[in-house]
């Protein structure tokens, strides 16, 4: 709804506006309550979406601790102020003035301003936050109060390197909660101009902060210290784009710059089970975070039409990524310190550079006639030096005697097509395409892999009740020059001791691959009041000549819908879906040469298979009632299931794989939402609103439900390994919400 | 060597074809603006003549009063090319003979399923002024040659949605109707925050066409998502491969059953591809810190690249 400038409502907008700033902890329940798919609700109020606002009080019971339950989002309690929405023109409507909240004062809330003149200017800034909880069962016996610098008490660490297997009661006791959250805040400001139809000029800034703690394993050799990874990260980022587009010829340049920049950029942390550094038992590790990166980029995009009713683009883009924080010494040990050899370089000066060239072109030579070409090149070129190190310190324990230079992967990826479409009959056409895809790399195993794909497509649209899309499509990929190590044979400058990969081994993203891609989706409509989809899907790859690795991946999907509106006060819908994935793969046990005895058998083959089935159920529906209630119902289930099982290939295999021969605990995850409400509108301009929302997440994972801190019930050997006990359990939240809703005049 | 040196090859050959391209535009541009000027009045009797019969005529039988809430109805009103004048016939064409006989469709042009105009004329309409910004390469893209229509995902005559004048409540509604893959996709356990209307499919795509394979936004998936994750940029004196290369060897970003949006459940994730020895290449067991928590991950923490001189195996 738009509305005129007047004193009134100006004044009504400034208290909103101010009010924001005074209400407790609230939320519009949209987000926190909708349940997915997010269904066009009948409004009462109409489509407009400007010149609203929704108050109102929730309440909240059940078992709500999970951090799924808050994962990306805040649902509190009480008084919450809603979605508001405010467009304020003058008369002419040749000036406005936008505003837009969603979830005010809560901890995923975002406000949003734009304001102009019609048609030529328009200035937007906007504010949003995401929250993203990982879990609420953290614990840690590790002060994290320095950010970077992560502390053990002296008497529970004296206690802990006397006696190893004291953690097993000591750090239950003594661990504390930790927080295991990040927020992302989003400041956004940017500015379009159109001073004519010709011009068209964009400018834009962001500067995101992510803050917070997240789960991240340290380690010790195998002994793992879990703990809490402080994030404080601020992102710069600068757009702009400037446009020059007369009847059909279009001209964009473009410039992207990007700038990170990590606040904490080394996390050190003291080992609880040694007191003082020594080789081969340090006091304390250091793992270097993320480090600062800047990145740039511009574009070049051209298009004009041919003749033929034809029209053809081209696009340059080159961008360049650079890292050059300076090198961390080997060790933070100081025993071992003084043995490591001298960095090859204080800093990388890590360059890379990438280069897209596209350029596609498409003419109709007859009227129901289309072809259309195109080529892409797309290049990463790896500027970064490769450095030598003569050893380096193996988690801060003691000096290695393996140099290794550093691997500067890079690759070239370029496609071509062809296709024809042809209008069969009205609302009926076909599509034939050839595409080739070439990639040539660096450093890698596959030197090159040349990937053909033949396709078709069928697409029937004759009328207002029946749409029909469905395309296959059949690729064969192959691999030249595979050398399973050609990694090692640059990254160890003087030769790699022991085994290495299995020669035979072809990994899944340059092997020899055969994929078939068949989907559709149907709609059907006999009626204006009734119509069905039906959507498929088979994705099938086969890895035809690899022996180990990934020996197939396949998926089959299938969804059914339904709508039926008996009359256009009410509207009801089901869905169904149905997918399934599985894969498999085969590898070998198998020790290092230099080892004795050395083992590299075929008897030792075993193999792995996977299968995961995912079933969507729901349904619901609209209705309007005497016009002034509106009562909504859906429901939704989304269940998986995962099975995965080892075969050893041999039964005359090592018992180590025989004894891992076995299928895991089958895992599972099931979300349910429920959401009914009912709307009442008082007058044109105000309704209310009772909502209910029931939410019921269950998950059994074996590789999560089991944490805890110390883990030595699970796996006897974990001693000296210590955990976060970061689970994410399931959950089961009642909502109820009163809520008001006004519309502007 | 030989990758640089096509490079350049290839960089040159662009820069010269831009070049020509632009120039070309340039160069037609002026040929349009010289044939379309005399059409730029379609009032008086150059308008009778091309059978434009006026806003005010149509609005004489069609009442529409969602229309003028709409935003080409404001855009309209504020017309700023001889196009944009002719109100309601800048879209439906000239309506001089339904006008003269109202049962007579007289080559108007309708948009929906039900139209009798090929999927091109109908788009055509709209590209006539929409034909720049995100959908200079419309025609160019598989929307546009699997038959799709503006108003398959659009909505002019009315407004739906808060933005963008989508035919759907929402832009995931809008994608869904033939993407439904994606609708359970993203009910998956672990997902970005897609349901939480933080993230929509244009954040990463645009539907209307682009130079990327999959309509990404970005020249690769990874410069996709480093927009969000650029503590992931690099480049890392210590990287990983696959990492290097795609992101999605890993990771499946519409949704995943695993944690963190992988591909597969860890530790078979990574042991497709690592077929060394010892612990990399034995089926351990569910009860073993190989496998719980987070599996391999446990030790080698950065795999998505390391910058410390002893991190070679992202331990560091």
């Amino acid at each position: 709804m738009t509305i005129e400038i007047r004193p009134r409502l100006i004044g009504l907008a400034v208290v909103i506006v101010c009010g924001i700033g005074l209400l407790p902890g609230s939320s519009w329940a949209q987000s926190a309550t909708t349940t997915w798919p997010a269904r066009a609700q009948a409004n009462l109020f109409g489509p407009n979406p400007f010149g609203n606002v929704e108050v109102g009080v929730r309440s909240i019971s059940g078992d709500t601790a999970s951090s799924k339950f808050g994962e990306y989002r805040h649902i509190p309690k009480g008084l919450f102020l809603g979605r508001l929405a405010v467009l304020v023109e003058n008369a002419d409507k040749t000036a406005f003035l936008e505003l837009r909240s969603r979830e005010v004062r809560e901890r995923d809330q975002n406000f949003f301003v734009a304001a102009g003149f019609a048609r030529t200017l328009r200035v937007e800034v906007e504010w949003d936050q995401i929250p993203h909880t990982f879990s609420t069962t953290g614990r840690t016996i590790l002060d994290t109060s320095v950010a970077g610098t992560h502390t053990v008490s002296p008497v529970l660490r004296a206690a802990l390197a006397a006696n190893p297997a004291s953690a097993a009661a000591l750090v239950p006791a003594t661990a504390t909660a930790q927080e295991l959250e990040i927020r992302q805040d989003t400041g956004r400001a940017a500015v379009r101009l159109t001073p004519t139809e010709s011009w068209d000029v964009r400018v834009q800034y962001a500067n995101e902060k992510q803050a917070g703690t997240r789960p991240i394993s340290t380690n010790f050799g195998f002994n793992s210290i879990e703990q809490a990874e402080p994030i404080d990260y601020r992102t710069h980022q600068f757009t702009s784009n400037v446009e020059y587009a007369r009847g059909p010829s279009v001209l964009q340049v473009g410039y992207n710059l990007s700038l990170f920049r990590n606040q904490v950029s080394a996390l050190s942390w003291d080992n609880p089970f040694i007191l003082a550094d020594r080789v081969g038992g340090p006091a304390s590790g250091r793992l270097d975070l993320y480090p600062n990166n800047d990145a740039h980029n511009v574009s070049v995009t051209g298009a004009t039409k041919l003749p033929w009713s034809g029209r053809v683009a081209a696009t340059v883009n080159t961008g360049w990524m650079l890292q050059n924080d300076p090198f961390l010494p080997f060790t933070i040990n100081a025993a071992v310190a003084p043995l490591a050899p001298a960095l090859p370089a204080r800093s990388l000066d890590g360059r890379i550079r990438t280069l897209l060239g596209n350029f596609a072109a498409n003419v109709q030579p007859a009227k129901r006639v289309s072809l259309s070409a195109r080529y892409r090149f797309y290049d990463l070129a790896n500027h970064t030096p490769a450095l030598i190190f003569p050893a380096y310190v193996s988690y801060d324990t003691s000096v290695g005697t393996v140099a290794r230079r550093n691997v500067p992967y890079a690759y070239t990826r370029q496609n071509a097509g062809v296709d024809a479409s042809f209008q069969l009959a009205r609302g009926v056409s076909a599509k034939a395409l050839f595409e080739r895809e070439v990639w040539t790399r660096e450093h890698r195993e596959a030197r090159h892999n040349a990937d053909n794909t033949y396709g078709a497509a069928i697409d029937v649209a004759p009328n207002g009740w029946l749409m029909l899309h469905t395309s296959y499509r059949r690729s064969t990929r192959r691999a030249a020059e595979y050398d399973a190590e050609a990694t090692a044979h640059f990254g160890f400058p003087f030769g790699e001791p022991g085994l290495g990969q299995l020669d035979a081994l072809r990994k899944f993203d340059q092997a020899d691959r055969n994929r078939d891609r068949l989907d559709g989706v149907i709609q059907i409509a006999p009626l204006e009041s009734l119509s069905f989809d039906v959507a498929y899907g088979i994705a099938n790859d086969d890895f035809v000549n690899s022996s180990y690795g990934l020996l197939f991946n396949n998926s089959n999907t299938a969804s059914f819908n339904v709508t039926f509106a008996p009359v256009p006060q009410v509207a009801l819908y089901a869905e169904l879906g149905r997918e399934l994935y599985s894969y498999a793969f085969q590898s070998r046990y198998r020790v290092p040469a230099g080892a004795t005895p050395a083992v590299d058998f075929t008897r030792d083959d075993w193999r792995r298979s996977k299968r995961d089935r995912k079933v969507t159920r729901g349904g619901g529906f609209d209705a309007i009632l005497a016009e002034r209630v509106n009562l909504n119902v859906a429901y939704s289930r989304a269940r998986a299931t995962g099975l995965v099982n080892t075969v050893a290939l041999d039964p005359a295999a090592i018992a180590t794989v025989l004894a891992g021969a076995v299928r895991y605990p089958d895992t599972m995850n099931q979300l349910q939402a429920l959401t009914s409400s009912v709307r009442y509108r008082l007058r044109e301009d105000l309704a209310a609103k009772l909502e209910y929302l029931f939410e019921k997440y269950d998950e059994t994972d074996f590789a999560n439900d089991v944490m805890q801190p110390v883990m030595t019930a699970v796996d006897p050997s974990a001693t000296q390994n210590l955990f976060l006990g970061a689970r994410q359990p399931g959950y089961r939240a009642h909502i109820v919400v009163l809520a008001l809703q006004y519309r502007f005049p | 060597m030989r990758t640089i040196a096509a490079t350049r090859v290839l960089a040159r050959t662009f820069t010269f074809g831009i070049c020509l391209l632009t120039a070309g535009a340039l160069a037609r541009a002026a040929q349009d603006r010289a044939v379309a000027q005399p059409a730029a009045a379609p009032s008086g009797s150059q308008a009778a003549a091309s059978g434009y019969v006026g806003e005010a005529t149509c609005v004489g039988c069609h009442s529409l009063p969602a229309w003028q809430e709409t935003t080409h109805a404001r855009v309209f009103a504020h017309s700023r090319t001889a196009r944009e004048e002719r109100g309601c016939e800048a879209c439906h064409g000239p309506g001089e003979r339904h006008a003269a006989d109202p049962s007579d469709p007289g080559g108007i042009l309708r948009f929906g399923p039900k139209s009798r105009a090929s999927t091109a004329d109908q788009n055509t309409a709209c590209l006539q002024c929409h034909e720049k910004g995100i959908r200079v390469t419309w025609q160019l893209g598989p929307h546009a040659s699997r038959g799709v229509t503006c108003v398959n995902c659009h909505k002019v005559m009315e407004t739906v949605s808060t933005k963008n004048l989508f035919a759907k409540a929402t832009e995931m509604e809008v994608c869904f109707q033939c993407h439904q893959q994606r609708r359970g996709q993203i009910r998956r356990s672990s997902h970005m925050p897609f349901r939480e209307q933080k993230m929509t499919c244009t954040s990463c795509h645009n539907p209307h066409g682009t130079a990327n394979p999959k309509l990404l936004l970005t020249a690769s998936v990874n410069e996709g998502c480093y927009s969000c994750h650029a503590e992931k940029r690099g480049p890392f004196l210590w990287e990983h491969a696959p990492v290097r290369e795609n992101c999605l060897n890993c990771h499946d970003p519409h949704g995943s059953n695993h944690d963190k949006l992988l591909a597969a459940k860890r530790a078979s994730l990574c042991q497709r591809c690592h077929v060394e020895s010892r612990h990399p290449v034995t089926p351990h067991l569910a009860t073993t810190r190989f496998v719980f928590n987070r599996s391999c991950q446990n030790c080698h923490s950065q795999i998505h690249g390391s910058n410390h001189p002893s991190g070679v195996r992202f331990q560091r």
